[in-house]
């Protein structure tokens, strides 16, 4: 491969990477390796089927991402019960093991998820 | 401020469950989102994601004594490459399971994932394969930007680069060499 094919092909690789369309034809010009335009293609196809499972909206996941490195605490006092720890997470729901002061033993707490 | 992975990582290998839930809490949500699109349809019947998630994050800390993610964005492509060999594990299982007749017509549509179905397996098996071929780095820039479609200023941060600029240029000519990897596993069969 050339630089100048080399150059094409990472001018590719940037409109795949941005999610920017654009026109496979000139692109298979601007190559000149089909074989390698196919790989192209499928990854192009893969970031967009990618794209789209991570927009949808799933149960149990906040439809605003959570930015990476976010740190989501758990409440200290639920009532009368005072949070130790968390135990379990799932789709809908929290688990926390909890001391209840009237029983003077730990206790589990689940917690419904809010929305 | 935030502790880093490998702070919470050391302290939750030594027992501190609020280290494991703040680690969990880190990465639950975009390790949901990678496996939502990667569960096979009888295994979205029969598995709660989250479960998976949750089971997988917790075995992965288990097993994982001798790791130490160089920066954040290793320990989350640690943990897919874990999640898919679980996934893996699953469908391994479900094909052990015992036959129920016209059922079975159903099976290999439903042993496919999203991402399966739409891509093909073949094309899937060769990006796997190729992607392991790539540098731990690029493997990770990859992983972070086409798969968990991360922003180049949240890639820039979980890959320790300067700016999101930087960061874009590392995943465009990973994605290039992916290309050229995957071509020439193609040409090998």
């Amino acid at each position: 491969m050339t630089l100048d094919e080399e150059d094409r092909l990472l001018r590719l690789a940037e409109s795949i990477s941005d999610g920017v369309a654009f026109d496979w034809n000139s692109a298979g010009a601007a190559v000149g390796d089909d074989a390698l335009l196919d790989q192209l293609r499928s990854l192009e196809r893969l970031a967009a089927v990618c794209r789209r499972s991570v927009e949808e909206r799933i149960p149990g996941v906040s439809a605003d991402r959570v930015a990476p490195g976010a740190v989501v605490p758990p409440p200290r006092r639920w009532g009368p019960l005072t949070i130790l720890e968390q135990i379990g997470r799932g789709g809908f729901a929290d688990v926390f093991r909890a001391h209840d002061p009237s029983l003077d033993r730990e206790v589990a707490l689940k917690l419904i998820h809010s929305g | 401020m935030n502790e880093t992975t490998s702070d919470l990582l050391t302290r939750a290998r030594a027992g501190d469950p609020l280290a494991r839930n703040q680690l969990f809490s880190r990465f639950r949500e975009p390790l949901l989102r990678w496996a939502h699109g990667r569960l096979p349809g009888f295994a979205r019947d029969i598995l709660d994601t989250d479960d998976l998630v949750q089971l997988t994050f917790m075995r992965t800390l288990e097993k994982m004594d001798g790791f130490v993610p160089r920066h954040e964005g290793a320990f989350l492509a640690y943990m897919r490459m874990t999640l898919l060999n679980q996934i893996r594990d699953e469908i391994r299982r479900w094909r052990r399971r015992p036959k129920r007749g016209d059922l079975d017509e159903t099976i290999s549509a439903r042993e496919a994932s999203p991402l399966e179905q739409a891509m093909g397996r073949d094309v899937m098996e060769r990006y796997e394969r190729a992607l392991t071929q790539l540098e731990p780095d690029q493997q990770e820039a990859v992983i972070l930007r086409l798969e968990l479609a991360f922003s180049y200023e949240e890639i820039a941060q979980q890959l320790e680069r300067p700016t999101a600029g930087a960061a874009r240029l590392l995943v465009s000519r990973a994605v290039a060499r992916l290309a050229t990897r995957m071509r020439r596993l193609r040409e090998d069969v």
